[in-house]
């Protein structure tokens, strides 16, 4: 058994046609939180959306192995049950179906036991509380008439019940306010364990105050241009990413 | 006892029934008289009108070979409804004993129709009658509301019904009277190929208040009947009235429907929710008409086609009061080779100002080989008004199942929780005694994907 969770082999993603990310190399182990940082347009929403095997990104070359086994021939939802989550950007709305149903659904898929789903209400309502989620969440329409907020908390409250061993959060600390970007924190840190793998995408340096990342990479335009540790999302924080575009790198270098 | 047990006696009481179906019409030979002579002069309609431009509509013509009418052989009078001859008739029982509805009829094409109320609906005031029956203590209310909106000049196929039908059902609440519970009629069509002429009168007094559920089904799943139904639902000043119509009948069957609703008075409010699920070929034609002032008036609709099912379904919201307020939502999912037509008219008249017009219809198409259409049409006379109407007619949005495939559920799952979300603000409305029955209605279709 690998002691990665996550093996990204040089992978190159298209979108309509268009090469976005231009080989990545990343390598998570167990209990380490890396961070994935960049602009818009840098690829590294791309690279989370085909992990998960999202239609319209394909991956054209490389491999994904989720603790050692390529997931690249698998259905997305196969995917998800071999322990890969995507904490989305932009969350679906699916009106008409409650958050509550979803969630059952969602857990009943792994597992399939009618026994095992009689404490739902009970997980549900425990996880509504550490997010400081209102109880009459769980029957509203899924992502319908949600805030930028309400739909990030849900995101982490899907990973909080679905328990993955690796949780790709793409963008989980936009549109949050300062106290719901410490309660989602929370919600990630709670997830974090010796057992599971994270990738946190993010643009600003902001939610490492709260989560901890044991390493840091920098994308520009499709590929990792510099991998450290966590002074690296300082750096960017006060010189911006000019300062890490492959050529001006090799001359400061 | 408890108020809401059935008192048998009471209910013999109230459930006598005329010697025979076919002698009650002596009341309103003149009113059926006269919708004969018009179902015979007027040629068929027009179909380069868009109204009927998806629909043959001479399947429609009365075709039994005699005029005089129905089946002519007499038809037992008040005979008993056994057990078991119609299950949806014994759940109803049974919500009606456990006070769930307030009545139930049963309105057995071939057999009798019979009435029964809960002795709570008695005392409340309300009255529901054969219309036979009807005739005897409310002349007066017939012939203020009877064939006035939808009778011999409203079309050539309303006014077939109004020639033939047969006993209809009058459902009155005087004023001041509110039913809580609701009021189920079901309509089982005839076990031989003929027509059917289903007639119903809902009249709704001023303040008061009804919920009607009114079930078209047939007697069987083999036999090809044919269906020519007609409802008016009047409301008068600060009533509340809805009216649930589910049709249900078997994959051969023919059938057309014009339903009219009249807000009269001035504050009335009306719902109609129009689930269709059965027919072969189902033409309808639902309607409110917002007469009083500061009137509402919220319609639904909600189709689910399969095989090669054809739904020509059309609305009507007619404001002639100021300061009324509609909307619309008619939902449509079509699988196999079904076809569903969708025509929704907002006419707003001259100097009927402040009126707010909504109306949305959203067609879910599952397969290839599936067919929607969506007319909106707004006839606008005045300026001071608030309208929005839109429709969107195509397949399941990918990025849905994806969300969903993304949190390990399996896509079939996925596509039937997305279809069931399409339709569930619909089945939400439905009043509690219907709702599991719908539901499953739903689940058999999604169960085929």
């Amino acid at each position: 058994m690998s002691n990665y969770i996550l093996q990204i082999k040089d992978v190159h993603v298209e979108v309509e046609g268009k090469e976005v990310v231009k080989g990545v190399t990343l390598d998570i182990g167990k209990g380490e939180v890396h961070a994935l940082m960049g602009k818009n347009g840098s690829g590294k929403s791309s690279l989370s959306n085909a992990i998960m095997g999202h239609p319209s990104y394909s991956i054209t070359s490389g491999d994904v192995l989720l603790d050692g086994v390529s997931v690249l021939e698998m259905d997305p939802n196969e995917r998800s049950l071999a322990g890969l989550f995507l904490a989305f950007q932009y969350p679906q709305a699916v009106p008409g179906v409650t958050v509550a149903n979803f969630l059952r659904s969602a857990l009943m898929a792994r597992r399939n036991d009618d026994k095992a789903m009689r404490t739902f209400r009970k997980e549900l309502y425990a996880a509504m509380d550490a997010l400081e989620v209102d109880h009459e969440f769980g029957g509203r329409y899924l992502n319908d008439g949600f805030s930028g907020g309400e739909k990030k908390r849900l995101e982490i409250l899907q990973l909080s019940m679905l328990k993955p061993t690796m949780a790709l959060l793409d963008e989980t600390d936009s549109g949050l306010d300062i106290d719901a970007l410490k309660i989602v924190s929370e919600g990630i840190n709670n997830y974090c364990s010796a057992e599971n793998g994270i990738l946190l995408v993010t643009h600003y340096q902001r939610i490492l105050d709260y989560v901890k990342p044991t390493k840091v990479h920098v994308m520009i335009d499709g590929k990792i241009v510099k991998t450290g540790g966590p002074e690296i999302a300082l750096e960017l924080e006060k010189s911006g990413y000019e300062s890490f575009q492959p050529e001006l790198a090799e001359v400061s270098g | 006892m408890s108020d809401t047990t059935i008192d048998t006696a009471l209910l013999k009481q109230v459930t006598q029934l005329p010697e025979s179906r076919n002698k009650q019409q002596d009341s309103f030979a003149e009113l059926q008289n006269n919708a004969r002579a018009k179902y015979k002069a007027e040629g068929l309609p027009d179909r380069t009108l868009h109204l009927w431009r998806y629909t043959d509509p001479s399947q429609f013509l009365y075709s039994d070979g005699s005029e005089s009418h129905q089946n002519g052989s007499a038809i037992p009078a008040n005979a008993p409804i056994a057990s078991g001859v119609s299950p949806a008739y014994d759940t109803a029982l049974e919500q009606l004993n456990a006070g769930e509805l307030s009545a139930v009829a049963l309105d057995n094409a071939d057999v009798s129709l019979r009435i029964e109320l809960t002795p709570v609906a008695i005392k409340a005031g309300l009255v529901a009658l054969p219309l036979s029956l009807a005739g005897a203590d409310y002349s007066d209310i017939l012939k203020r509301h009877l064939a006035t909106e939808v009778g011999a000049d409203f079309g050539k196929f309303e006014a077939l019904n109004t020639t033939l039908w047969e006993d209809g059902i009058f459902i009155y609440a005087p004023d001041n009277v509110r039913i809580e519970e609701p009021i189920h009629l079901l309509r089982r069509g005839s076990a031989s190929s003929r027509w059917t002429f289903p007639r119903t009168l809902i009249v709704v007094g001023e303040n008061s208040k009804l919920t009607v559920v009114d079930e078209y089904y047939s007697a069987n799943e083999t036999v090809a009947g044919k269906s020519n139904a007609v409802v008016e639902v009047f409301g008068h000043a600060n009533s509340e009235v809805e009216y649930f119509v589910l049709q249900r009948n078997n994959a051969k069957t023919l059938s057309h429907y014009t339903e009219r609703t009249i807000l009269v008075g001035d504050t009335s409010k009306s719902m109609l929710v129009a689930a269709s699920f059965g027919s072969k070929t189902h033409k309808a034609n639902l309607g409110t008409i917002m007469q009083g002032r500061q009137t509402k008036s919220l319609q639904y609709g909600l189709v689910f086609g399969s095989d090669k099912q054809s739904f020509d379904h059309h609305t009507e919201h007619i404001n002639r009061g100021a300061n009324g307020y509609s909307d619309l939502d008619f939902k449509v999912v079509l699988k196999d080779k079904a076809h569903s037509t969708y025509t929704g008219l907002i006419r707003v008249d001259e100097n009927i100002k402040n009126c707010e017009a909504y109306q949305s219809n959203r067609n879910l198409l599952l397969n290839r080989g599936t067919k929607a259409e969506s007319i909106p049409e707004l006839e606008i006379l005045c300026d001071e008004v608030v309208c929005t109407h839109g429709a969107t007619v195509g397949p399941i949005d990918e990025m849905q199942v994806f969300y969903l495939l993304s949190r390990g559920i399996p896509r079939t799952d996925a596509v039937r929780m997305i279809v069931r979300g399409h339709v569930e603000p619909t089945l939400k409305i439905l009043p509690e005694s219907l709702q599991p029955r719908v539901r499953s209605y739903v689940d058999e279709r999604l169960a085929t994907l």
